[in-house]
């Protein structure tokens, strides 16, 4: 995690998913580790109203949710310079060729590269 | 070796006095038809595809007269040949073999000149060309193109239509009367338009173009992927004059291999959700308490889901019936009579995702009444009434147990309550009430029914 003095603030993830059984998990993984932790966000729209909102830090996006890829939260992270990390059960070569770089944690989550990955961003 | 002609020493042999200088091994192993007419019109040599179309032998070509009959206005052109020296290019003739049979043939004669240019003799090359097809055989093939569910179509080498059979009207939407003297083009959609001239130019030199991949447009206006065979057309002198086009609609497998990869990405998404789902009821499961009873526990909750995963295959992934999801639940249960057990409620359709969060949330119910509540005795009964507020648009279910046991104080941390507190109001947006009834356990649960594909 970033170096930080005491008064600031933890980092906080939002994290959208859109089944919280799945969302649990990240839930005590993220916390266990010091972050805040907003969620679950199971809707585009939900998600949308929380970025409009919120100061966010980083987000943690499924890609489906309810069936409606999340692919305009995704154009929007990236326009707003918001770091992100995409959660799914798709096959990599299934994005769009723009999401090639972003970074993808497939289902079920390994902790350990969840862990690596969001600690990676933030200290960019 | 002519007798008119002085030998010179270094002087090239003519052409004729190679040719009858040849072994005859080298005659015979030409693949047509050769036979060498002297100045004087006789014929000097034969090989043997000439004497097998001839039917006649080096012996009997010296019948200078019955061969004149047989060969008719082929003997008249050699003469032609060897008075004027006009040679002849790719005649289609009719020759008349020794023992009567007819043959088509194409000839060439070529004049035989000497070094000062004066005719030494003609070489003529035939070849005989595919017997024409009888009237019965041209009908037969005509109706197999005809009947063929393939379109079949053939074009000339400017791309205009010369034939159309009814698969292409049934593929293209245009009649014959419509597409034959039209260009090819018309059915090829704009961004193909360059596929033409390539196909044209490889129809030209021979090439065949075999089940290539491709769309065209319908009369209609609809694309329609094909699959392409296109072969040159040759005339009775092997002369390229037109392309036939075998066109199979290759739309239905188009559409059913693109629906396979579909499935398949969404299967894995689905599995994939499936085992995280699963590895977050390990975690509530084994969160303190008796490890035995623990894993008895999670075993139940993951044969559960593979129950209304089976119940969902059976309905290729379409839904659920809220009765069967609660009836498997409490199957091991019922009394023999099923009297401790009432289900009522109309028929309702659960969409996939609606029937797997509430199935996890009914097995916790069941187990629970099963372990402290109504069904851990034996006077004890559950009714679960359920029904579609078609106004308001929820799914409304009550559940009641009744003649059990005190019901117990509320197990804050159980995985039961945690499924029906906050799965099911966050994933299912539901209203869920809890009352810890001394009589026994009552839960209500009502769920947006539009929005999560419940129906009756």
């Amino acid at each position: 995690m970033k170096e930080h003095d005491a008064a600031a603030r933890r980092p906080r993830i939002l994290v959208s998913e859109d089944e919280f059984l799945v969302y649990l998990v990240l839930e005590d993984e993220l916390r266990a580790e010091g972050y805040d932790v907003l969620g679950p966000f199971n809707s585009l729209e939900a998600t949308r109203e929380a970025l409009a909102q919120e100061d966010i830090d980083l987000v943690l996006l499924d890609i489906n949710m309810g069936g409606s890829m999340a692919w305009p939260i995704a154009d929007e992270l990236v326009s707003r310079n918001v770091p992100f990390i995409f959660l799914s059960g798709y096959a990599a070569e299934t994005l769009p060729e723009r999401y090639r770089n972003i970074p993808r944690v497939g289902k079920p989550y390994d902790p350990i590269l969840l862990q690596r990955e969001i600690r990676r961003l933030i200290c960019q | 070796m002519n007798s008119a002609e002085p030998f010179e020493a270094g002087r090239q042999e003519s052409a004729y006095d190679s040719l009858l200088d040849l072994d005859q091994a080298a005659w015979d192993a030409v693949p047509f038809g050769m036979a060498l007419f002297g100045a004087d019109g006789r014929v000097a040599r034969l090989n043997q595809p000439a004497e097998l179309l001839w039917r006649w032998n080096n012996e009997t070509v010296g019948n200078e007269k019955a061969w004149r009959a047989a060969a008719g206005e082929t003997a008249a052109a050699i003469e032609q040949a060897l008075r004027f020296g006009t040679p002849i290019k790719d005649r289609h003739e009719t020759i008349t073999a020794g023992d009567g049979s007819q043959t088509e043939i194409t000839s060439d004669v070529t004049v035989l000149r000497d070094a000062t240019g004066r005719i030494q003799g003609a070489l003529h090359c035939f070849r005989e060309i595919s017997p024409a097809l009888t009237a019965q055989e041209r009908e037969h093939l005509a109706s197999i193109v005809e009947y063929s569910d393939d379109a079949i179509i053939s074009k000339d080498l400017n791309g205009i239509i010369l034939s159309w059979n009814k698969g292409a009207e049934r593929l293209f939407g245009y009649t014959s009367e419509e597409a034959v003297g039209k260009p090819i083009t018309m059915l090829i959609p704009e961004q193909r338009i360059d596929e033409e001239p390539e196909i044209l130019r490889r129809i030209r030199s021979g090439e065949r173009i075999d089940h290539y991949e491709t769309v065209r447009r319908r009369k209609d206006g609809a694309l329609v992927d094909i699959s392409l065979t296109v072969s040159p057309m040759r005339d009775g002198r092997g002369k390229i004059f037109a392309a036939s086009k075998i066109a199979r609609n290759i739309s239905e497998h188009k559409r059913a291999e693109a629906q396979r990869n579909l499935l398949i990405a969404e299967l894995n998404h689905r599995v994939k959700n499936t085992l995280a789902t699963v590895v977050s009821i390990a975690r509530q499961s084994f969160t303190g308490g008796n490890v035995e009873e623990a894993r008895a526990a999670f075993d139940e909750r993951i044969r559960g889901l593979a129950r209304t995963h089976g119940r969902l295959a059976n309905t290729n992934w379409e839904s659920v019936q809220l009765e069967a999801l609660f009836a498997d639940e409490f199957a091991p249960y019922r009394h023999h009579s099923g009297s401790n057990v009432n289900l009522d409620g109309p028929q309702i359709d659960l969409s996939p995702r609606c029937a797997l969060t509430l199935g996890l949330a009914v097995h916790e119910l069941v187990t629970n009444a099963a372990k402290y509540g109504a069904l851990s005795t034996d006077s004890g009964t559950v009714d679960v009434k359920w029904s579609l507020d078609t106004s308001q648009r929820m799914l409304d279910i009550n559940w009641i147990e009744d003649g059990g046991p005190a019901v117990p104080p509320p197990r804050r941390s159980g995985f039961g309550r945690l499924l029906l507190e906050r799965v099911l109001v966050s994933d299912l947006k539901s209203d869920v009430r809890l009352d810890f009834d001394p009589r026994g356990l009552r839960c209500r649960i009502r769920i947006p029914a539009l929005q999560y594909g419940v129906r009756a």
